[in-house]
């Protein structure tokens, strides 16, 4: 027996109910509302003046939904030059299939696509990097991550990064810099224009984890990959943890945890 | 009897009689809102009654690349 459930707007059966507002959608309705609010974003991002965009691409659910998002913005508005670039750490057993999936939607939907190794630009791959520090692998591979990025996106000639990273990798990366007492990152907005540094923007941090995947689902960019084999030594997980209780209980929670950030950024600029 | 497939390739059969999804997920330790779940390859919604020999299939948000 089922009970029955429509959508909001059009009264189908729905596929989703907001945990927060309680709204329920169905499958074209959602992908509908996710589309608006990132296209809102886009459209931000257009009239900051970004106009080469790199997206970093991983071939996960959460940078593949972004491409999509980008792919479909783009038929109706082409205001971006776009390159997806891959970084391919060098993580045996785990990173060939993501890489296999990058490419294959990148050419479905006509990217350019870029990869670049740790192995070529750092002359090791990330295996051997934790090769006595599996514990760090997470701390270790960051930083590699992010110079790599910041390498790959100077020479395809980017004004901007776009990363896959959502409310949920938001909240936690907040949460994380507390508990570390570092004010210094709490405090930097990776938007803001620094001497040497090419802006990051993230269309997607404003989306549930959740609604991030069930985008990548309903619209055919999701690939079932196996979780990465270092990531079960993250400290990040403990937080993820809490929040996602914290939120199931007191939904709102890890937008409330943006908020404060961006309160922080906003005295600064009054201060 | 509803079988829940955890991602984890586990299944558990969960007792009789109609119940909501987030219910049985929440008596089976696992956080709704780190979960998509489907019936015969379809999305479903964690508020869906569930009843006799459904199958649901437990998708992890958090892990699932």
């Amino acid at each position: 027996m089922c009970a029955f459930h429509h959508c909001d707007v059009c009264g189908l059966a729905h596929v989703f109910t907001s945990h927060d507002n309680k709204r329920h959608l169905c499958s074209s309705h959602f992908i509908s509302d996710i589309e608006s609010r990132v296209f809102n974003e886009f459209s931000r991002l257009s009239v900051a003046g970004y106009k080469r965009v790199i997206i970093a691409f991983s071939g996960g659910k959460d940078s593949s939904a972004l491409l999509e998002l980008f792919a479909r913005y783009q038929k109706i508005n082409p205001v971006f030059s776009i390159t997806a670039l891959t970084i391919d750490e060098g993580i045996m057993g785990y990173r060939d299939a993501c890489i296999e999936a990058a490419v294959t939607l990148a050419n479905k939907h006509a990217f350019e696509h870029t990869i670049l190794s740790f192995s070529n630009l750092f002359s090791k791959t990330l295996d051997d990097a934790v090769k006595n520090n599996c514990g760090r692998a997470c701390a270790i591979c960051g930083p590699m991550r992010r110079k790599a990025l910041e390498e790959g996106a100077g020479l395809l000639g980017a004004d901007s990064v776009a990363t896959g990273h959502c409310l949920d990798d938001e909240a936690q990366s907040i949460l994380m810099n507390i508990l570390r007492g570092d004010g210094q990152k709490l405090m930097r907005n990776p938007e803001k224009k620094r001497e040497g540094l090419i802006p990051r923007v993230k269309p997607l941090r404003l989306l549930h984890e959740r609604e991030v995947t069930l985008y990548a689902m309903l619209t055919g960019s999701y690939s079932i990959l196996p979780p990465c084999p270092y990531a079960a030594s993250a400290v990040r997980n403990e937080v993820r943890s809490l929040l996602n209780s914290l939120e199931y209980k007191h939904p709102g929670s890890l937008l409330r945890l943006i908020r404060f950030q961006e309160s922080l950024w906003s005295n600064r600029i009054k201060n | 009897m509803v079988h829940l497939s955890l991602p984890d390739l586990t299944i558990i059969d969960t007792g009789p009689g109609p119940s909501r999804l987030r219910d049985l997920l929440i008596e089976n330790s696992i956080n709704p809102y780190e979960v998509i779940l489907t019936k015969n390859s379809e999305i479903v919604p964690d508020d869906l009654e569930v009843a006799g020999e459904d199958c649901i299939r437990v998708i992890d948000v958090v892990h699932g690349g």
